[in-house]
């Protein structure tokens, strides 16, 4: 028993002393990354602008006093501008809390892969960050200090993770999807568009498709809507449609998007979409009151117009060759011929056709006949 | 004197280990040649080696594998083949605590050397390990109670989580007509090789009794395709490939939305440490108690017991200072291509030793005739 102890004593002395060596740095001593932004520079061709969007601790949060830094560094690779801008300031860059990246739209029309396979193997890099296109550059949009934020750093992440507002333009992803998306066959990423509109508000409204590696097309705000109508269950949002001179608008409540690949004809393959929506209506024009037949009226003229616009948006992707709804993925995992199954999809996609139901019920008129 | 229930728990905690001694990753390197015919023949095989070796146990009511085999063969082939399995065994917790360390310098604290913190785990076992086989036994019922409501938890977020692609588990399930392979057969019959631990475990268990086998391959298929498809719906089909540990990536892509805490990778990897410390003490008391028994140390003889417990530290300082030295010298490249060689003989092994049970099954019941 005696010499047990003495063992442990040994031991707590032997730790205490190893203590010593570690390299842990306390909060104070440490500044949070909470947003990187990669941009082209405009000198040097071989080089990208970073920009660190720089949290600095305060202690209430409550406050309301948010301070951030923007630091921005030339450089060839990111690891080195990191290294670079930690000799710009006096405290360890600590990338834990680091939410965002956002490339620059020169930039990500380039190529992403680097920075991005770089965010998923640094260690201390989440893979639920937001990845996000901005307009017109990641410095600029960094830039922007929206009046309603809180936490310093915070309002692009709150709008984008849909924590706070819940908008339906905006097409939530994550580093780990886009990662994903990079890397499957059939199934190409997308990302969220943020656009610097004067010094204190952004605008993200629209969504960005991309090719494997870089942004090839970027959807208008309808189309971006429409688009997360049919990536998203329970979408949120209002339709508009006018009848006869009179507008109506209806505020979806549930909706649902599914979708089948039809090859039973060789050379005329269909991919059949299934919308079905739930939804209120929200706003009208004319003053009488709503009658059962009225209300089949607009939900069949909606159908109608939905069915329009959902194909032309179908049809649109299509022909950019691109494949952000991963209809090419849900081909190989229902065919087991391995090996050609993707040569054969290849052929089918360009020449396949959209058939588009939509199913629209109005549930009820509101408080209001 | 302990009842049935605790050879469950000995079951549950590897089937939940799988995902730290790199089951996943192996696993998925297969994914597009023969994985799922691997795991479907993996599932019958170990269930089989399991519920063999439990029946030729039941013969020896009460006793280890070292009395077991000083009865039947001579003692230098009983020693040795009991070092060899003590060592095999604790070779398994040394690819535990080695590769805990590797996922807490890259996921929680790279700035502590990861030294010490090898040096805090080798401590906690080394030391634990020495308990008796029922506190043991109890410790691990308490763990599994507070971990696994937690495992199923992170399990249920990650297939519930609306960026999960089923595709790419439909397209990976296309793959299945493609050959078994014997790697990826041993690296899935992993998940029932908690069972092993009776060998010295059947000790203490009041006639002991394998029953519901059919829950437990319920529970076997349930964790592989945790440790297999989960990784592939929230990386990708090609994605979960590049990953060094697929499930610790799988759970980093977790979000905790109304918690103290953001990221699930938080509350994984403190289940998961609890696991692996719980588990390596296990392996780490079992090895010991082979090793002993190779050099006729075994049990709680009262004339052997000073000399035990002097032996005792040797054995547990050795197995320290061999891990500690290994993680040293090794790399992430060499620690995967030893879990690799660690499973395959483990197959080999296990295998080995049913019949080495059938065989002194058959010699006891003839010299009990006779």
């Amino acid at each position: 028993m005696k010499s047990l102890k003495t063992w442990y004593t040994l031991l707590i002395c032997g730790s205490i002393m190893m203590l010593g060596g570690c390299e842990f740095r306390d909060i104070d001593l440490r500044l949070f990354v909470v947003a990187i932004g990669i941009d082209v520079s405009e000198t040097n061709p071989d080089m990208n602008r970073f920009s660190f969007k720089i949290a600095i601790p305060t202690g209430d949060p409550k406050s309301g006093d948010v301070k951030t830094v923007l630091i921005t560094q030339e450089s060839t690779s990111i690891a080195e501008a990191i290294r670079e801008a930690k000799s710009k300031v006096d405290k360890e860059l600590d990338f834990g809390h680091c939410k965002g990246v956002l490339y620059g739209e020169a930039y990500a029309r380039q190529d992403i892969g680097k920075i991005q396979d770089w965010t998923v193997r640094r260690r201390d890099m989440q893979l639920l960050m937001y990845p996000a296109v901005a307009i017109p550059t990641a410095e600029a949009v960094l830039k922007v200090q929206p009046a309603t934020e809180r936490i310093a750093g915070n309002a692009i992440f709150l709008a984008l993770s849909e924590d706070g507002t819940e908008s339906p333009f905006i097409a939530k992803t994550y580093s780990f999807d886009l990662s994903r998306r990079m890397t499957e066959t059939g199934e190409d990423p997308v990302m969220p568009v943020i656009e610097a509109t004067g010094k204190e508000i952004l605008n993200i409204d629209k969504v960005a498709l991309l090719d494997k590696s870089r942004v090839k097309t970027i959807l208008t705000r309808d189309e971006t809507r429409l688009y997360n109508l049919l990536d998203q269950r329970h979408l949120s949002t209002n339709f508009g449609i006018k009848i006869e001179g009179e507008l109506f608008e209806v505020n979806t409540d549930r909706t649902r998007s599914r979708y089948k690949i039809n090859e039973s004809k060789e050379g005329a393959e269909t991919i059949d979409y299934k919308v079905s929506i739930t939804a209120i209506l929200e706003e009208k024009e004319d003053k009488a009151p709503m009658t059962p037949a009225g209300l089949r009226k607009i939900e069949k003229e909606f159908n109608k117009d939905l069915t329009e616009s959902i194909t032309k948006l179908l049809e649109k992707i299509q022909k950019t060759g691109l494949d952000p709804l991963g209809f090419g993925l849900r081909y190989g995992g229902t065919h087991w011929n391995n090996d050609t199954e993707m040569e054969k999809w290849a052929e089918i996609y360009p020449r396949a056709k959209f058939n588009v139901h939509v199913k629209m019920t109005i549930k009820s008129t509101g408080y209001k006949r | 004197m302990v009842r049935n229930k605790y050879f469950y728990y000995l079951f549950l905690l590897n089937a939940s280990i799988n995902l730290i001694n790199y089951v996943p990753r192996i696993l998925i390197q297969d994914r597009f040649s023969g994985v799922l015919m691997s795991v479907l023949i993996a599932i019958p095989a170990g269930a089989i080696l399991m519920y063999v070796f439990a029946k030729m146990l039941q013969r020896f009511p009460g006793e280890g594998l070292p009395e077991i085999f000083h009865s039947v063969f001579p003692v230098w082939i009983s020693g040795l083949l009991l070092v060899l399995y003590g060592l095999g065994w604790y070779f398994s917790s040394a690819i535990t605590l080695i590769s805990f360390m590797d996922i807490t310098s890259r996921y929680i604290s790279p700035d502590v050397s990861p030294y010490i913190v090898l040096t805090g785990f080798l401590v906690v076992v080394g030391l634990s390990a020495r308990l008796d086989s029922e506190s043991l036994l109890y410790a691990l019922e308490m763990v599994l109670y507070i971990t696994m409501p937690l495992i199923a938890y992170m399990a249920w977020r990650v297939y519930s989580n609306p960026y999960f692609s089923w595709d790419s588990v439909r397209q990976i399930m296309t793959y299945a007509w493609n050959m078994p392979n014997y790697r990826t057969v041993a690296a899935a019959t992993y998940i029932y090789t908690g069972y092993i631990n009776m060998v010295v475990f059947n000790r203490i268990f009041r006639r002991f009794k394998v029953r519901y086998m059919f829950s437990i391959i319920l529970v076997s298929i349930v964790s592989l395709f945790i440790s297999l498809f989960g990784p592939i719906g929230i990386l990708g089909a090609n994605g979960a490939g590049e990953h060094v540990y697929p499930a610790f990536s799988t759970v980093d892509a977790l979000r905790i939305r109304y918690f103290i805490i953001e990221r699930m990778i938080y509350v994984f990897f403190v289940v998961y440490m609890i696991l692996s410390l719980m588990n390596s003490i296990i392996h780490w008391h079992v090895g010991k108690e082979l090793v002993l028994g190779g050099f006729k140390l075994e049990g709680e003889k009262p004339s052997l017991l000073p000399k035990k417990r002097k032996a005792e530290w040797w054995v547990l300082a050795l197995f320290a200072v061999v891990i500690f030295v290994l993680a040293t010298v090794i790399n992430q490249y060499t620690l995967n291509d030893m879990a690799i060689v660690f499973l395959d003989v483990r197959f080999a092994g296990e295998i080995l030793l049913v019949i080495l049970l059938i065989y002194a099954a058959i010699r006891r019941g003839r010299r009990r005739r006779a």
